[in-house]
């Protein structure tokens, strides 16, 4: 094929600068690499990495495991999983107040998320400063973790299920907040123009301009929120803001390992079963933006 | 216009009008029922007005408690303990995001054909996805001892499941065209997952995992509490001597090195987007 | 359906010589070092239709942006009925916006509200105010939004999403929407420019009827000069943010096309 077609001088310039180009690429991607492995060495020494140990103890996992397992037999069936689940009903209420604090602190922190979403976003928010300032307040809220919120609303609130729930919703409301105010940023300007135009003051502005293109996005993040909180809902019992997460905690402490593998397998189920009908909430959120009008 | 003129508008589109007699009453009906579940949600929660105030109160006066944030000598342990959460969080992102690749792989529709296999591992995820990493900190302090091996190691795995699941969608939501277009030049099955699929999913793995990193950090920075190594464990701590100007100081710490990797998150994240354009 | 406010009287036609309504005077704008609009000075009469051609990039859709204040001035006066409207600010502000209704290009509906919702949002600034954030208009304002969509032929689309209309029927929502506001003024930025010549010609007769039967003045950005030649009284035309023509329609001869739009080029685009 070699002179089959003419080379130009344009073209042997461009390949030039493309080989130019790739090389460029190429190093930077080393260059990444080597920091990566840096980074990685670094962190393995800070973090007492033993490979070595990982192995000795990989023993352990069995038998931890093992002993998690509760005594099951064909004939004695019944009787082994009601002795399993002596306190089966009190976990089952335990996980329902779980499930509770997850709903109310993702509607509580929704709903605040909503209308900070329009402080946040720099295309919406009346006055520059505020974004600003908005920005940082949802910082806190999401990077101070629902465990500490915890704690802290516990030792103010006392003991119980309320102190969960302002956690987890204070946690989820900077979470959904900068998610929100993400989405807020990308809107389509022209419908707001139009709203505007007529005289519309902002918070009507934000009603009838921002937020028909912005709920569908919302509440999908809501949903996703909601799966996230049961999770995190489920292990605020460690510090006594309520849900399954005490008798969890007492059930490590006591060393009770069928107690354990009980409730655990008790709060997969009931988080596979929030996740499934969130998904199918979500699937139908996203669907039916194609279809009604609002 | 006369008032018959306008009674015809109700009646050529009463939709477009609010709800009269009885559906006004169903819908009545239906806000008061909703109204009526989320105060019993309410009361089932222990919820009071009364509670609330004191509540708010009392937090009122710890706020008033952490000013100023007190920078007493143990502040170099703290530095410490947020370089090791700093080193669990990298390293639990960086290994799962490298496992979840493999198994994500064998849980797409679009790469294994076994069903029996895509559903062991998707379902397997969902189990390690479903339990919090703080337990899973729990037990593995109770596989290798105290300390943030645990905690890297409870991270990865939750990590591991979540990944797995993501990334799975991701692969099974790649375009299809992209991949009939490398089938059609002749490519063989790994040589059309390695130009046609990888191509495009390894920008949405690298800005996820950067994505991760962040809130890794945030999860991390609790697994002390339990032991798992980290900044946690002093965080819990302070908290419960009520030293609660420490508590601030820590606070701040962690606030100002989370902000600090977010930036550096989004920069990456924003040249890998750039780079994937070029 | 009264759509005037009672101060403004119905004028009929071309009212060269009476006392002008809106007035600019020096108006300018400036973004950064580039000036979009320069010392632009005009008077226009009540119940005129005029239309505003140029090329684009000319400047008419800064100018009549600031006229309803969707972008401020940065020197000048706009003066109506002798207010300074480029010096008000809050409610007066808003009801001014209210008062000079806004058409444009793109239609600017809410795409996943309904037509009735999207023509009830010309109402906002009426009052009651608050209830109107939680979506009640009372049966007043409804019969209102739907007389108007009757007379731009749309009212049988009232209750589909604004995004499943043409792009013809969105435009006469928009018309709508500007109808219930009860202005005073109707701005329209380049209303037709988007459409195709037989939606073009119902959206400009809408607009013409508009400002005929009752009387509200309309500015008109026009791409297209045989558009200008139609459907309004008199032109005013822009080049580079300066008024090189004000008059009526006839006097645009071509010569003085050709110094508006630059090249015989651009002149053929804009035919």
């Amino acid at each position: 094929m070699a002179n089959a077609v003419p080379q130009s001088a344009a073209r042997t310039r461009f390949a030039e600068a493309w080989a130019k180009h790739k090389r460029a690429r190429r190093q930077q991607w080393l260059f990444g690499i080597a920091i990566l492995i840096v980074l990685t060495a670094i962190s393995a020494w800070l973090g007492e990495v033993s490979l070595t140990l990982l192995w000795e103890r990989l023993p352990r996992f069995g038998s931890y495991f093992g002993r998690m397992v509760p005594e099951l037999a064909w004939a004695t069936l019944w009787g082994d999983l009601a002795y399993w689940y002596w306190n089966g009903w009190h976990w089952l209420a335990s996980l329902w107040q779980t499930v509770l604090i997850a709903l109310y602190a993702t509607m509580f922190g929704v709903v605040l998320a909503y209308v900070f979403s329009f402080l946040a976003a720099r295309n919406l928010s009346p006055v520059p400063w505020v974004a600003v300032a908005a920005r940082r307040i949802l910082e806190v809220a999401r990077t101070v973790p629902e465990l500490v919120f915890a704690v802290l609303f516990v030792f103010a609130f006392g003991i119980g299920p309320l102190a969960g729930v302002l956690a987890i919703g204070l946690h989820s409301f900077g979470a959904l907040g900068k998610l929100f105010g993400d989405v807020a940023e990308n809107i389509d300007p022209e419908p707001l123009r139009g709203v505007r135009a007529t005289g519309a003051s902002w918070a009507q502005t934000m009603v009838y301009g921002a937020t028909p293109q912005l709920a569908p996005d919302y509440l999908s993040y809501g949903l996703l929120r909601l799966e996230i909180n049961v999770r995190a809902a489920s292990i605020l019992g460690f510090v006594g803001a309520g849900g399954i997460g005490q008798d969890l905690y007492r059930a490590i402490k006591n060393f009770d390992h069928t107690d354990i593998s009980a409730i655990a397998l008790m709060l997969i189920a009931a988080v596979m079963l929030i996740d499934a009908i969130c998904g199918w909430l979500r699937g139908r959120v996203i669907g039916q933006e194609s279809l009604r009008a609002l | 216009m006369s008032s018959v003129h306008r009674k015809s508008w109700r009646d050529r589109y009463p939709d477009a009008f609010p709800p009269r007699g009885l559906a006004l009453w169903r819908r009545a009906v239906a806000i008061l029922l909703g109204l009526g579940l989320f105060l019993w949600g309410l009361h089932a929660l222990e919820v009071t007005p009364g509670r609330l105030i004191d509540g708010i109160g009392q937090l009122g006066k710890v706020f008033m408690l952490m000013m100023p944030p007190a920078i007493t000598e143990h502040v170099w342990e703290y530095i410490g303990a947020i370089g090791e959460t700093l080193a669990m969080a990298f390293l639990g992102t960086l290994v799962a995001s490298v496992i979840a690749i493999p198994l994500a792989m064998m849980g797409a529709r679009n790469i294994m054909p076994l069903g029996p296999v895509r559903f062991l591992v998707r379902r397997s995820s969902d189990v390690v996805r479903g339990i919090d990493s703080l337990v899973w900190a729990i037990f593995f302090v109770s596989v290798v001892g105290l300390g943030p091996f645990a905690g890297i190691l409870a991270i990865a795995v939750n990590d591991i499941g979540v990944l797995t699941k993501l990334y799975a969608e991701a692969m099974e939501n790649t375009d299809r065209e992209q991949v009939k277009g490398v089938r059609a030049t002749g490519a063989d099955s790994a040589q059309t997952i390695g130009f046609g699929i990888l191509p495009q999913v390894m920008p949405v793995f690298l800005g996820n995992s950067l994505y991760f990193l962040e809130s890794n950090l945030r999860s991390a920075t609790v697994l002390g509490v339990v032991g798992a190594g980290g900044i946690g464990f002093f965080l819990m701590d302070r908290m419960m001597i009520s030293a609660w100007r420490e508590v601030a100081l820590i606070v701040i710490m962690v606030l100002i090195t989370v902000a600090c990797i977010d930036a550096l998150s989004r920069m990456l994240r924003a040249r890998l987007i750039g780079s994937s354009n070029g | 359906m009264r759509l005037t406010s009672p101060s403004s009287p119905c004028v009929r036609q071309n009212a060269a010589g009476a006392e002008p309504v809106l007035e600019l005077r020096g108006l300018t704008r400036r973004f950064g070092s580039f000036t979009a609009v320069d010392k632009v000075s005009l008077a226009v009469s009540d119940g005129e239709m005029v239309a505003v051609l140029g090329r684009s990039g000319a400047g008419k859709s800064t100018l009549l942006n600031m006229i309803n204040r969707l972008v401020d001035p940065s020197e000048g006066e706009i003066l109506y009925q002798g207010r300074d409207i480029a010096k008000l600010s809050g409610a007066e502000l808003l009801a001014w916006r209210r008062q000079s209704a806004m058409i444009f290009q793109r239609f600017n509906l809410v795409g996943r509200l309904s037509v009735l919702t999207n023509v009830l949002t010309g109402r906002l600034n009426h009052k009651p105010r608050f209830p109107k954030l939680f979506g009640f208009f009372s049966d007043e304002e409804r019969n209102l939004a739907l007389d108007a969509l009757a007379a731009l032929g749309m009212d049988e689309q009232a209750l589909k999403r604004a995004d499943q209309l043409s792009g013809g029927q969105q435009q006469r929502v928009a018309i709508s929407r500007a109808l219930v506001q009860e202005p005073r003024l109707i701005l329209a930025d380049e209303p037709v420019a988007s459409l195709d010549p037989v939606n073009s010609q119902a959206v400009m007769e809408a607009l013409r009827r508009i400002n005929r039967e009752h009387g509200i003045t309309v500015l008109c950005n026009l791409h297209s000069v045989p558009l200008a030649r139609a459907w309004c009284d008199r032109v005013i035309a822009l080049s580079a943010g300066r008024v090189v023509y004000d008059g009526p329609i006839a006097g645009l001869d071509d010569a003085m096309l050709l110094s508006i739009y630059g090249s015989a080029a651009a002149l053929t685009e804009a035919h």
